[in-house]
Parts: structure tokens; C-alpha cells; sequence
């Protein structure tokens, strides 16, 4: 599904972000991605989703070489979800204004004819599942949302077609620890329920624990640790602050 | 005398109406600050004056115009593009270069068009009732226009640029494709708007075009300003109040002007008062922004 090899970014300053690192990743496997500030895990999430191109290396998706995917192609294979609603939303537009944007792409995609009233009905349905104040409010602006009712929507919104690959950057961490712990549990719904392929960086040793069927471990740019489904079952907080912080 | 002032103001601002609809697509739909309408009001009107003058028909003149004034929208959205510089420097930057093409367009300070019988001149002096409706009419096709376009699919597109440009890009659009139409579109109603003037005054001057957009501007905020706060309860976007606001800012700007002349201030100080009421308004329009912001993120 992904294979990176050999990935390095280094910053025109000079700097080296990511060194030498390379991985593989299955479809379907839900991976979490730990390490302190400044270990490298945005980076790769920053590399996956082709905001950085790594200075040596490669990265392919099926088989296929990140940089040659067209850009509309792209858009519905990789989704990235941040703490930054922001990136993935536009704050000033209603759900639906948001929905037609990011749906539309879809449609012209795959040739097929848009129309606005079935897809609206059908988009009050399809966000009821999620959250019903959602449905409720197809005309209000995102700014009139709560955080968690914003990360909600990005989600549904974004995950109505399958992509290959979720990209997760810390996308709970702008949360309470309430709201943040209910969008954990529906992401992890979510992943199990449509099967994706997803990476999740976190702080959350806790998250890091009880989510997901992979774990990798950056420290200084590198990967010190890396777990496949027997081996995390195994993993103990003092083993992931050793190796981590 | 004071009806006829109202008349007057009402006239000169239906007049304007093409530009400041210019405006309101690149001030409030793209985002951005865009002052090429100085240059391209008169390039519209200096394209239409030069094809007349070599003998082409009124409705060619007008039409390469128009598009004198998109290739300069265009021209301006590859300044921001591909030599990175921002919108409000672009815009400035083309208007000082836009004095020169005006004047090489032109190749004098200005053209006379009273014998060129030009339709609205002709209009004007012959029915000025019909005159009257054929602005308005104008006005309000055009403002239909952009209802049309905004409320569409690709005008959505056009808001999601004002929105968050990059995030556009990463649904898979080409922003750039975009900002060229707003920037086109924008500045071919300013030239339309430059040939109307020219029309209506019977000449076309390479210094008409001064301030214009400034005017467009200061009306697009005195008029969705005024017409927010009174229609909508919450400050969301509303395509109608805004362009309602359009024709309204305009009217209360030209109206100023008028009131200004009749009280018998020297006009040497008009737009000294004028920029002041300007300010005036940015002002109260950018503390009601803050005061909102301060009850949706502390209470």
C-alpha cells in the first residue's frame, strides 16, 4: 500500500528533519505515529500528503510513485485531518456551501452529473448518522459550530467516498479532554467500520496505546521503535516514554 | 433643489454601479485588494475613445474595451502568481504601468467624443427618461449578472478562494484559474464603467479614472455595512443584502459628493472630506468586526 524508502527532508537552512527512514504499510492498518515535538512525525505526515517533497527518497502509493498522481487524483486518495479545522473546512461557508465544495470535486472526478437538491437531501440523511444538530443545520457557517461539531463534519465530510490513505496530524489535540476522547472513539469507529488505511500522530500516550494495530516510534528524525500487532499489545507506557521523550 | 440633488446622486451612481460590482467580486468575494480599476476605468474608456476615432463601430469599440480591461485583470493575476507579488502591489504596480498604455492608447491627454454621437450621449440629450431606464436597466442586468454567477457552483468556487485559497487547491482546484476570472471580470466591468463615463461626458481624459477604485471600495463597505446591519441578524454572508448594499453604498457616496457641492465646499477639498468619510466608515466597519469577535470568542 505505502512504501518509503530511504526518506529524508532536510530544510534549505540546512537543517535534517527526517533522516534515512524507511517503512511499509499495509492496507488496513491503522498506524500510530509517536515521538516528542520536533521528532519528525509531521514531517512524514507533511511528506505522505505531498506538502513536502522529501529531499532523497521515495514514496509510493500502490505501487505508484507519490509525485506522478495528478492532483485531482490525489485529493481523493490521500485526506488529512488536523487539529487545524481550518485546513479542512472553510470557516466562513455552511455546511453545505462545504459540502457541495469538497463533494464536487467528486463528482467531476468521476463524470458524474451534480445535482444540488437530491445531493443536499441526501447530504441531511448522511450527517444524521453523525450528528443530528449536523443535519439540522446545513445553512449555518462553521464559525457557529463547536470544535468538536467542526472535527465531526471534516470527518463525515471528508470520509463519504473511500479514500486510500487518512492522514491523522494530532487532530484531537485542540480539544477538551472529553471532546477529545468522544472524536478518538469515532475516528477509531470510523477506521474500523470502512476499513481505511490511516496513520495518526499523537502526544496521547494513551491514544498511542489503546488505538490502532501498529505503532512507530521517531525520535531526532529516525525511527527508534516499531511494533507490529502481537509486539503492542506488549507496550507499556514506561517503554514509550523510554523510547520517545 | 434638494430632489434634484437625490436625482442627480441617483444617476451618477447607477452610472457607477459596473464598477462597484467590480469591486465587490475582488474587495468581499476574492478577498483581496485590488486597485487596478484606477487604470483600467480610463483604459476602457481610452480603448473605446481610440476606436471610435479610427473609425470602428460603437459596438466593436465597446467590446475591445471590455477586453482591454480583462487582459488587464488577467495581467494582474500573473503579477500575483508568478511574480509573487502581493494583490495591493500588483494592483499599484499596474496602474502606474496602465498610465503609460492609457497614454499610448490615447496618443493625447484626452479625446473629445461629442461628434462621434455615442449611444448614451445621444440618449441623454435626446430622452433623458430613456436614458434613465437604459442605466438602471443596465444596472440591473448586470447585478442579475452577478447573482447568477455568485450563486452558482463556480461561484462558490470563488468565494472558497476568498475563504481559504489553499485549501481550494487541495480539494484538486487551480486557485490562480480563480483569481484570473475575478480579476478579469472585475476590471472589464471598470472598463465598461470608464466607457459609459466617457459616453455620458462626451470626452475621454487620461486623469478620469482617479480614486476609482478607492470610490468602489469605500461604497462595496458603506453599503454591506449599512445593509447587514440592517437585514441579517448574524453577520454570515447574504449575496442579496450585499448587493443590495452595492447600489445603496453607492448612492450614499455620490449623494455625499452632492451634498458637499451644495453646501459650497470648495472642491479642491471634496476629496479630502470624502476620503475622511472613508475612513469613517472602514473604521466602524473593522470595531463592529472586533466587537463580534470578542462575543463569539470570550462570552
Amino acid at each position: 500500500m505505502i512504501k518509503a524508502s530511504n526518506i529524508s527532508f532536510t530544510l534549505p537552512s540546512g537543517t535534517t528533519l527526517i533522516n534515512d527512514v524507511s517503512f511499509e504499510i499495509a492496507a488496513h492498518d491503522f498506524v500510530i505515529l509517536l515521538g516528542s515535538n520536533g521528532s519528525g512525525k509531521s514531517t512524514i505526515i507533511k511528506m505522505l500528503n505531498r506538502q513536502y517533497v522529501p529531499t532523497s527518497g521515495k514514496i509510493l502509493l500502490d505501487n505508484q510513485d507519490l509525485g506522478s498522481i495528478s492532483h485531482q487524483q490525489f485529493s481523493e486518495d490521500v485526506i488529512t485531518l488536523t487539529q487545524f479545522v481550518r485546513d479542512s473546512l472553510f470557516f466562513d461557508l455552511t455546511i453545505a456551501e462545504n459540502a457541495i465544495l469538497i463533494e464536487g470535486s467528486y463528482y467531476k472526478n468521476h463524470k458524474q452529473r451534480f445535482n444540488k437538491k437530491q445531493f443536499l437531501d441526501a447530504l441531511k440523511e448522511y450527517l444524521a448518522n453523525f450528528n443530528t444538530k449536523l443535519a439540522t443545520s446545513l445553512n449555518t457557517p462553521l464559525f457557529n459550530l463547536s470544535g468538536g461539531e467542526q472535527q465531526i463534519l471534516a470527518f463525515a465530510l471528508y470520509l463519504r467516498h473511500q479514500p486510500k490513505l487518512l492522514l491523522l496530524d494530532e487532530h484531537t489535540s485542540a480539544l477538551d479532554p472529553k471532546m477529545g476522547q468522544t472524536i478518538m472513539n469515532f475516528t477509531a469507529k470510523i477506521i474500523h467500520e470502512k476499513k481505511l488505511t490511516c496513520i495518526m500522530t499523537t502526544h496521547n500516550l494513551d491514544h498511542a496505546l489503546n488505538y490502532g494495530n501498529r505503532l512507530i516510534a521517531l525520535n531526532n528524525g529516525q525511527i527508534v521503535f516499531s511494533s507490529d500487532t502481537e509486539k503492542k499489545e506488549t507496550i507499556t507506557k514506561e517503554i514509550l516514554l523510554e523510547k520517545c521523550y | 433643489m434638494l430632489i434634484q440633488t437625490l436625482l442627480d446622486a441617483l444617476q451618477q451612481a447607477v452610472l457607477f454601479i459596473p464598477l462597484t460590482l467590480g469591486i465587490y467580486l475582488t474587495y468581499r468575494i476574492l478577498a483581496i485588494t485590488d486597485l487596478t480599476p484606477d487604470g483600467t476605468f480610463i483604459l476602457g474608456a481610452a480603448i473605446f475613445a481610440h476606436c471610435l476615432a479610427t473609425g470602428h463601430s460603437q459596438v466593436f469599440s465597446v467590446i475591445f474595451a471590455l477586453l482591454g480591461g480583462a487582459v488587464a485583470g488577467i495581467a494582474v493575476c500573473l503579477l500575483q502568481r508568478y511574480a509573487k507579488i502581493n494583490s495591493l502591489l500588483a494592483s499599484i504596480l499596474a496602474v502606474f504601468m496602465l498610465t503609460s498604455i492609457n497614454f499610448g492608447v490615447m496618443g493625447t491627454p484626452n479625446i473629445n467624443l461629442l461628434s462621434y454621437n455615442t449611444y448614451l450621449n445621444n440618449l441623454q440629450s435626446s430622452n433623458i427618461t430613456h436614458f434613465n431606464i437604459f442605466l438602471i436597466s443596465m444596472a440591473l442586468v448586470l447585478t442579475a449578472g452577478i447573482f447568477l454567477l455568485i450563486n452558482s457552483r463556480f461561484g462558490l468556487r470563488l468565494r472558497a478562494f476568498g475563504a481559504n485559497k489553499t485549501l481550494l487547491a487541495k480539494l484538486g482546484k487551480y486557485p490562480t484559474i480563480y483569481l484570473a476570472f475575478g480579476l478579469a471580470l472585475s476590471n472589464m466591468l471598470a472598463a465598461l464603467c470608464g466607457v459609459f463615463t466617457a459616453q455620458v461626458n462626451g470626452y475621454s481624459d487620461i486623469h478620469m479614472g482617479m480614486g476609482m477604485a478607492l470610490t468602489g471600495i469605500g461604497a462595496v463597505v458603506i453599503g454591506c455595512k449599512l445593509t447587514s446591519s440592517l437585514f441579517l441578524r448574524n453577520p454570515h454572508f447574504s449575496l442579496i443584502s450585499d448587493l443590495i448594499g452595492c447600489f445603496v453604498g453607492t448612492y450614499i457616496y455620490f449623494l455625499i459628493v452632492n451634498v458637499f457641492l451644495l453646501i459650497g465646499l470648495n472642491p479642491i477639498y471634496l476629496k479630502l472630506f470624502l476620503g475622511l468619510i472613508l475612513v469613517l466608515f472602514l473604521a466602524s466597519a473593522s470595531y463592529s468586526k472586533k466587537n463580534y469577535q470578542k462575543v463569539l470568542f470570550h462570552d
